[in-house]
């Protein structure tokens, strides 16, 4: 297991919102994250990648809380893209990437040759080479996504942590993207936990699923144990079709109608 | 296709085949971006230059400019050859250090403001948005009006005032953590406070205004060696930092998610750049007095012209900071000569407008 959350409960001030959450999740593994607006997704994100603390229980990397560990050893194993980020308008995308070698660094925060190459490497596996000097204001909705993918890979991590990636692309671009990261699953055996909107997608790319209702974990599995009629009128209040796609070995759904 | 000589082309267009012909073609591309990418540096490296002769032409000229007029090269002489003419024991005692805290200041002020405005993420915060202004002046007033006979610890005091008043307001403003949000408000509110408290000071004491006002308006007149010398280190410290630490606020400008996922300590580095933007500003205003406006102007003037990224942005600040408060200093000597005016006023009236104008240029652009 690399990375644990045990038990964990997370609030905003006084609000707790997450309520004794367990999630556990392996070395090669793709985990998404699904469930209804506001029901505590990213909450439960911003807890694993260390931003926020837990008021009780703990997460665990590699069998370490995470929390006793420094900022900058986290950041070695463990990438995260937030739901919400800044976007400096006139960085270029080379210069974002590089940021991506920051936990790396040493003191005098010089890049070595090896991080030249790095930084390239991730350019290419995001197919950005060709725009590495562009504004980041000058690239396309998918293109700054890929920018910020490819941050994240320039950290070298182990494990890959990006909360709604798709959102705001259209379906090419989210189909891109979700291939490169099931490629880099596969290729570097990069672990990845993520949040989805879209249900079939998660379905369809995850090795294993968390539900998340009210800041509880209603059920997790495979998707194919998971995704079923009652799941979908549970946690989502939808009456819906469930079927096999043979093609891809996963399930899909239509849905119908909402129910109360 | 590539440009050649004839035989070369020849000999190309026999061997081309299609993969050849991509090669060819990417490679044209590699040579344009790289290309590309050294123009937008030395695009960069030009502006600093601009920068860098605009604040020496403002030196020049707040030295040689005054009830005695000297050439640009009779001010080089004057302070590096000559030794016991007068020219030179004007110069030596009287511009040369006027002319220096005007650079310290502008330096401090500006780096201040820069670093509050990307720590915040906001275009507008100033080193009175952490409270610098408003504790200063509240300090100085107190110990004027209470305690006259100490006022030679006005500039100690100020300074007190203006770095106690920042404490509080990141204290205040604390909750998991120093959100920008919180701060800022905070800081108005704080400000908000101590402003009343002047204004009652100046109610009930209003005979004691005059005396104090030269503060609250901020001016350089009679200043000398001793004022640099409390300034340097601050100066000195602010620059060290513009050269060590432009990657973290980089980092610090992308979210505070995305740099602690990149392993910046956010509330760590936060602290440490309002206590170092808190330093200058109130080693600034405590020689000089209550100067706001530079703070704002210059950072928001050099972002606009050279950009975010802070490797380029702390020097282009420095720089013009520097140059803005010499040249204004000068005219504020000059233009009722031999009446002085306070160079806080010149720099509002210059400053206002052409930052305006700035700012109309760059929606238009
Ligand atoms: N920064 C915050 N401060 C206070 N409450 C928040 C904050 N972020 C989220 N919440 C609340 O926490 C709950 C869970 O939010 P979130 O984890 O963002 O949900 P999801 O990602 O599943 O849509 C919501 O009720 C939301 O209003
Ligand atoms: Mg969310």
């Amino acid at each position: 297991m690399i990375l644990q959350a045990k038990n964990l409960d997370l609030s905003y001030g006084k609000k707790i919102v997450v309520k004794d959450v367990n999630i556990e999740i392996n070395r090669g593994e793709i985990v998404t994250i699904i469930g209804p607006n506001g029901s505590g997704k990213s909450t439960v994100i911003k807890a694993l990648s260390r931003y926020l603390k837990p008021q009780k229980g703990q997460v665990l990397l590699e069998n370490k809380n995470i929390f006793s560990l420094k900022t900058k050893e986290v950041a070695q194993k463990v990438a995260v893209l937030p739901q919400m980020k800044n976007v400096p308008e006139d960085f270029s995308v080379e210069t974002l990437v590089g940021y991506g070698r920051y936990p790396h660094l040493g003191f005098r925060q010089r890049f070595s040759q090896e991080d030249y190459q790095i930084i390239k490497w991730a350019l290419k596996k995001t197919d950005l080479l060709q725009f590495k000097e562009r504004q980041l204001n000058n690239l396309s909705g998918g293109e700054k996504q890929r920018a910020w993918i490819a941050m994240c890979l320039a950290q070298k991590p182990e494990v890959l942590i990006l909360d709604e990636p798709t959102t705001f692309l259209d379906i090419s671009y989210q189909l891109e993207l979700l291939d490169l990261i099931k490629e880099l699953n596969e290729s570097m055996g990069l672990t990845i936990i993520m949040v989805l909107h879209d249900i079939n997608q998660a379905a369809r790319y995850s090795h294993k699923l968390y539900a998340i209702k009210d800041g509880c974990v209603h059920s997790s599995g495979r998707p194919q144990d998971l995704l079923n009629e009652d799941f979908l009128k549970d946690v989502y209040k939808i009456e819906a079709d469930v079927f096999q796609d043979n093609k891809h070995s996963c399930p899909y759904f239509i849905p119908l109608k909402k129910v109360n | 296709m590539i440009a050649g000589k004839p035989a070369t082309r020849r000999l190309t267009r026999l061997n081309m085949n299609k993969g050849m012909k991509i090669m060819n073609v990417q490679q044209l591309v590699e040579k344009n971006k790289s290309w590309n990418l050294s123009r937008d540096f030395a695009k960069k490296l030009l502006i600093l230059s601009g920068l860098l002769a605009f604040s020496f032409l403002a030196f020049l000229i707040s030295i040689g400019q005054g009830s005695l007029d000297l050439s640009f090269k009779e001010v080089l002489r004057c302070i590096f050859l000559e030794h016991d003419t007068l020219n030179h024991r004007i110069i030596w005692n009287v511009r040369l250090p006027r002319t220096l805290v005007a650079g310290l200041v502008g330096i401090c002020l500006s780096l201040s403001g820069s670093i509050l405005q990307g720590v915040l993420r906001n275009p507008l915060a100033a080193p009175n948005i952490i409270g610098v202004s408003s504790g200063a002046g509240f300090m100085a007033f107190v110990i004027f009006i209470l305690f006259p006979e100490y006022y030679h610890i006005v500039p100690l005091g100020a300074f007190l005032g203006a770095f106690i008043s920042t404490i509080l307001i990141y204290v205040l403003a604390w909750k998991d953590g120093a959100h920008p949000m919180r701060l800022i408000l905070a800081g108005v509110a704080v400000s908000a406070l101590l402003g009343a408290g002047i204004n009652s000071l100046m109610i009930f004491y209003p005979e004691k205004i005059s005396g104090i006002i030269g503060f609250m308006v901020g001016g350089l007149s009679a200043r000398t060696w001793p004022h640099f010398k409390v300034l340097l280190p601050y100066a000195s410290l602010g620059i060290g930092m513009a050269l060590l630490f432009p990657h973290k606020l980089n980092i610090l400008a992308l979210g505070d998610e995305i740099a602690t996922g990149l392993g910046l300590n956010v509330e760590k580095t936060r602290m440490m750049f309002i206590v170092i933007a808190s330093l200058l500003a109130a080693s600034a205003v405590s020689v000089v007095g209550l100067l706001g406006f530079v703070g704002l102007i210059v950072p928001h003037t050099a972002r606009l012209i050279i950009g975010s990224d802070y490797r380029y942005l702390f020097p282009a600040t420095a720089i013009l900071g520097a140059g803005v408060v010499m040249i204004c200093d000068t005219i504020a000597r000059m233009i009722f000569d031999p009446v002085e005016i306070p160079v806080g006023i010149i720099m509002a009236l210059l400053g206002a407008p052409f930052f305006l104008y700035l700012l109309r240029e760059r929606r238009q652009g």
